[in-house]
């Protein structure tokens, strides 16, 4: 688990700066995350017995109803509110009644711990305009969170509705799956790998999250990764393996380095 | 149990071991941000709310509150 990942996930939980929270310094990565999904579970139980109330009242109501509702009068926060109180299956129906700029606000709403099974059961013909308005909007944090919990091959179809590659990677850099990322990332043509691979040159962040990629690899995708990226440019493997190696990752990467 | 303590576990539900490493001044840090991360929350929520109950007839939000406990 990524420590830095979890970090920014929680300064964005309290609204504040990584740099911010120094003072947490002694909890490693698991501890970080253990402590905001307690909080964001404990703000849910503490305001959701409204929700649940309004939940349980919407059961009796025809979908097409209970989505006008959740448009026109409760809005984006009060229907993700609800969703947790929601049945899945009930959930999925309304969706088909709401529009992608909707579901992108209700979206934004949502803890993506809790959404596990809903995105495994929303069609993903619906989910490719919300992940595009997303992406344009610039939700990376929420998009990297989701991707947790995404089916793998919806993870495929919906990666192409994110048209800047830096925005991928910007998007994976607030997964914590990253084993994830690396088999998505190995089943790419070298073409659109090599894309990538590029985009993650251009700043020292996105460096750092395809090093946290590569690590995840077999070492036969290593070498493909160190193939490619040498075919770019001679110089950017060693900028690589600089990053990796002020990140601690320097043993975890070297079939990388070997190729 | 501190008072930093119990306001965590007030915070988060109940009593978190991870928290044991951190001292008394991270600590109360900590409830600081938390408490002003609830706060953020509680007002957001209460807009929305606010928000819908003015969708709704004049003589319907009273009983509507009432009804979900709001």
């Amino acid at each position: 688990m990524d420590r830095s990942t979890e970090l920014r996930r929680l300064a964005i939980t309290l609204h504040k700066q990584p740099a911010d929270l120094g003072y947490l310094d002694h909890l490693d990565a698991a501890g970080l995350k253990n402590l905001r999904q307690r909080f964001q579970n404990r703000l849910i139980d503490e305001f959701g017995h409204v929700f649940e109330k309004m939940a349980g009242a919407g059961k009796l109501a025809p979908d097409a109803l209970s989505a006008m509702l959740c448009k026109k009068v409760f809005g984006p926060a009060i229907t993700a509110n609800m969703s947790y109180f929601t049945p899945v299956e009930q959930a999925v129906k309304l969706c088909k009644h709401f529009d992608a700029n909707f579901m992108a606000d209700v979206a934004r709403e949502q803890l993506p711990d809790r959404a596990e099974k809903m995105l495994n059961d929303l069609p993903v013909t619906l989910m490719k305009d919300v992940t595009r308005l997303m992406a344009e909007h610039g939700d990376f944090h929420l998009m990297g969170a989701f991707t947790d919990f995404l089916p793998e091959e919806k993870m495929r179809v919906l990666m192409e509705e994110v048209k800047d590659p830096a925005d991928n990677l910007r998007i994976s850099s607030f997964a914590q799956r990253k084993d994830r990322i690396a088999s998505l990332a190995a089943s790419l043509p070298d073409v659109k790998l090599s894309v990538f691979i590029r985009a993650a040159f251009d700043a020292e962040e996105l460096t750092r999250e395809i090093v946290l990629i590569t690590c995840e690899m077999s070492d036969k995708d290593q070498t493909r990764m160190a193939k490619l990226t040498d075919s770019l440019d001679a110089s950017l493997r060693k900028r690589a393996l600089d990053t990796a190696k002020s990140m601690g990752l320097d043993n975890r990467v070297k079939a990388y380095a070997a190729a | 149990m501190s008072a930093n303590d119990k306001a965590l576990a007030e915070l988060l539900g109940s009593d978190l071991a991870d928290l044991h490493a951190l001292n008394e001044d991270a600590k109360q840090k900590l409830v600081k941000d938390l408490q002003s991360a609830r706060t953020a929350h509680e007002k957001h929520l209460k807009k929305a709310m606010d928000d819908a109950l003015g969708q709704l007839p004049l003589l319907l939000r009273i009983p509507v509150k009432k009804l979900f406990g709001m």
